[in-house]
């Protein structure tokens, strides 16, 4: 409690403005982005519900799959489009398998891919970029052409012709994306990289000789690793609308390997025996694709150093 | 202006010439080809898939069938019973000299085929972005005018939310609520078959679905925008000028401060063209629209090389010419902004 004296001098909302602001300077960076995010309960929550749907969807067939009675690959004639019973919690496929159960089975290709492909993308586009940014002049002009050139195909055209050349498997997929995702990262990094490299400590550690590659994964590097959190949470959820486009069309991930994209391929032709096919898969990519673009929007306003602090 | 548009032209050259080598590679990394589709004919002997492949020119080199393709055959003699000697010469003229090739599927030129495609494709596109823009500047606008309000908060969450869904599945529900249960639209196609071809209700009718599925992202995105825009235009000094004038809220919110926020949204325009390009892959697929992006995923699946690069070409012409067309328009409603 302040006292009657400070209080006339010093208003309290000054006195807590200025503690805060002294708080915030002995803080480091990451810590008050952490208790930025931790204040932020939309992109909290987002987070929660994330890791809950990455831990079911990994952890939980076991389990449903004891508790339930079910699996993912039993067909049933007789059992075709039944809706939720008890015994099949939300209904079963046009083959009689049980939907729950192929849905986490689903999900675990389908985040498995996000994730995956999202930080193989993003680790080209960092090294990418650190390179054009850091060397510049013909290197840059190279890998500039390159992007410019790549970022003109319409990008699902591209996609299209390589997935349908390799007809790939979940871990190829993960590759194809994951070499095609990373052209934004890189134009953002260099662009960053650019700044970085003409600030006096960067010139200093050169000066006393340091080599190359440590003054750009460790001077450089720090610089661009707000983007690098911020894209990893956004491109996961571009990979995942990506990836069920792909699958939806026949395209990615091949039957019966199910994504939540590919459980859709055939429902137009269900509508009236089996909604219950056609609302599900598509949830469960809306829900994901949300809280990772929550989760990417509120990092940005932690770690943004223009965004204005709370 | 004219010298500016005349560089980008020119600059367009080589990534158009990097587009079609690196799709040309991919085609032809491909496992199976195109003479497996034609040939499904279990009569077909040996000796007749090779003379054809000889003369489709498959088994040349890749960078020889690129050149093919590029700059044209008809200067080649081809052996095309294989005993060496060249027979007849190639009749392919290449993409230099206007000519696409000929589609292995439908047996026809694919320009022809592309050309005649396009505008169902464009009538989809163009309603959608035209949907996008008059949909989503008064959204935003709205929101910045009224920052934290009720409408502002269900605004953000639904641009959030409109970004996040996926167009394929919201045209399944649709089709599902609209046309199956409650039968107000038509499924799929473009026209009510057997009624006059120019009744534009009937084919406004077919248009809602396919197009709201198109627009919903750039709603989505330029509601967003437009919001960030109006709010930093409106913290601006004239604003303050204009208000301390005494002139109502409607004329310095729409007179003043919008028209400069509508500036940066020009630039809008050519990513949004890529994109729709994209969304129209699979908006015409689930709405069985006859457009560029259902010719283009057949081809896919058929492995018809000549279209399947044909579909590239012009998808990546008509992108590039938006990406210029959104930098000009930049520059033509920001005086400011001097083009070099």
């Amino acid at each position: 409690m302040a006292t009657v004296n400070e209080t006339v001098t010093r208003r309290p909302i000054d006195l807590g403005a200025e503690q805060a602001e002294h708080q915030y300077k002995i803080r480091g960076f990451w810590h008050n982005a952490a208790r930025h995010v931790w204040h932020d309960r939309l992109t909290v929550a987002a987070m929660v519900v994330l890791l809950v749907l990455t831990a079911v969807c990994f952890l939980g067939p076991p389990i449903v799959e004891s508790a339930l009675g079910v699996d993912p690959r039993t067909t049933n004639i007789l059992d075709r489009f039944l809706p939720p019973s008890e015994e099949h919690l939300l209904g079963t496929d046009q083959l009689g398998r049980d939907q729950l159960i192929r849905l986490l089975y689903g999900g675990r290709v389908s985040l498995g891919i996000a994730y995956t492909a999202s930080i193989m993308a993003i680790s080209i586009g960092v090294v990418v970029g650190i390179v054009a940014g850091y060397y510049g002049g013909i290197v840059d002009d190279l890998i500039i052409w390159l992007i410019s050139t790549l970022a003109s195909i319409p990008a699902l055209f591209l996609l299209l012709i390589i997935s349908s050349v390799f007809s790939p498997g979940p871990e190829a997929l993960v590759l194809i994306l994951g070499f095609l995702g990373w052209l934004g990262a890189a134009r953002l990094v260099r662009g960053e990289v650019m700044a970085a490299k003409e600030r006096d400590y960067v010139i200093a550690a050169r000066a006393v000789g340091a080599k190359t590659w440590h003054v750009m994964f460790r001077h450089i590097f720090p610089n661009v690793l707000s983007i690098v959190v911020i894209l990893l949470a956004i491109d996961a959820g571009i990979l995942i609308l990506t990836e069920s486009g792909l699958s939806f069309l026949g395209l990615g991930v091949q039957p019966p390997t199910p994504t939540w994209g590919n459980m859709l391929t055939d429902s137009q032709t269900y509508f009236t025996k089996g909604p219950h096919l056609v609302i599900w898969p598509g949830l469960m990519i809306t829900i994901t694709v949300l809280c990772f673009y929550l989760v990417g929007d509120g990092l940005r306003d932690a770690l943004d150093p223009r965004s204005e602090r709370k | 202006m004219g010298k500016f548009i005349f560089r980008r032209l020119l600059q367009a050259i080589p990534t158009l010439f990097g587009i079609t080598l690196i799709s040309f590679l991919l085609i032809q990394a491909a496992p199976g080809d195109p003479i497996t589709f034609i040939t499904f004919n279990p009569d077909i002997d040996r000796e007749s898939t090779e003379k054809l492949r000889r003369q489709l020119g498959l088994d040349q080199p890749v960078l020889v069938q690129y050149v093919y393709w590029l700059i044209g055959n008809d200067w080649v003699h081809i052996d095309v019973d294989g005993d060496g000697e060249g027979d007849v010469y190639g009749t392919r003229r290449g993409l230099l000299r206007g000519d696409l090739g000929v589609s292995i599927q439908h047996k026809q030129p694919v320009l022809d085929l592309i050309l005649s495609r396009i505008p169902m494709t464009l009538r989809l596109t163009l309603t959608a972005l035209i949907v996008g823009y008059l949909v989503g500047i008064p959204i935003g606008v709205y929101s910045a005018v009224r920052r934290g309000s009720g409408f502002d908060q269900i605004a953000r969450v639904l641009s959030v939310v409109g970004n996040a869904l996926p167009g394929f599945w919201l045209g399944l529900i649709m089709i599902m609520v609209f046309a199956v249960q409650l039968r107000w639209l038509p499924t799929s196609g473009t026209r009510t078959l057997g009624l006059e071809t120019s009744d534009i209700f009937d084919q406004a009718k077919y248009m809602i679905m396919p197009v709201t599925v198109l627009a919903l992202g750039g709603i989505a995105n330029v509601s967003r925008f437009m919001r960030t825009e109006t709010l930093e235009v409106l913290g601006q000094d004239y604003v303050r000028t204009a208000r301390a004038k005494g002139l109502t809220d409607q004329r310095v919110w729409w007179g003043h401060a919008v028209r400069n926020a509508l500036i940066p949204i020009a630039t809008f325009l050519g990513p949004a063209l890529g994109g729709l390009l994209a969304g129209a892959v699979i908006t015409e697929t689930i709405f069985a629209w006859p457009g560029m992006g259902r010719l283009y995923v057949n081809a896919v699946f058929q492995r018809d090389f000549p279209l399947i690069m044909g579909s590239v070409v012009i998808g990546a012409v008509l992108y590039i010419l938006g990406l210029i067309l959104s930098d000009v328009l930049y520059a033509v409603v920001d005086p400011r902004i001097r083009l070099s």
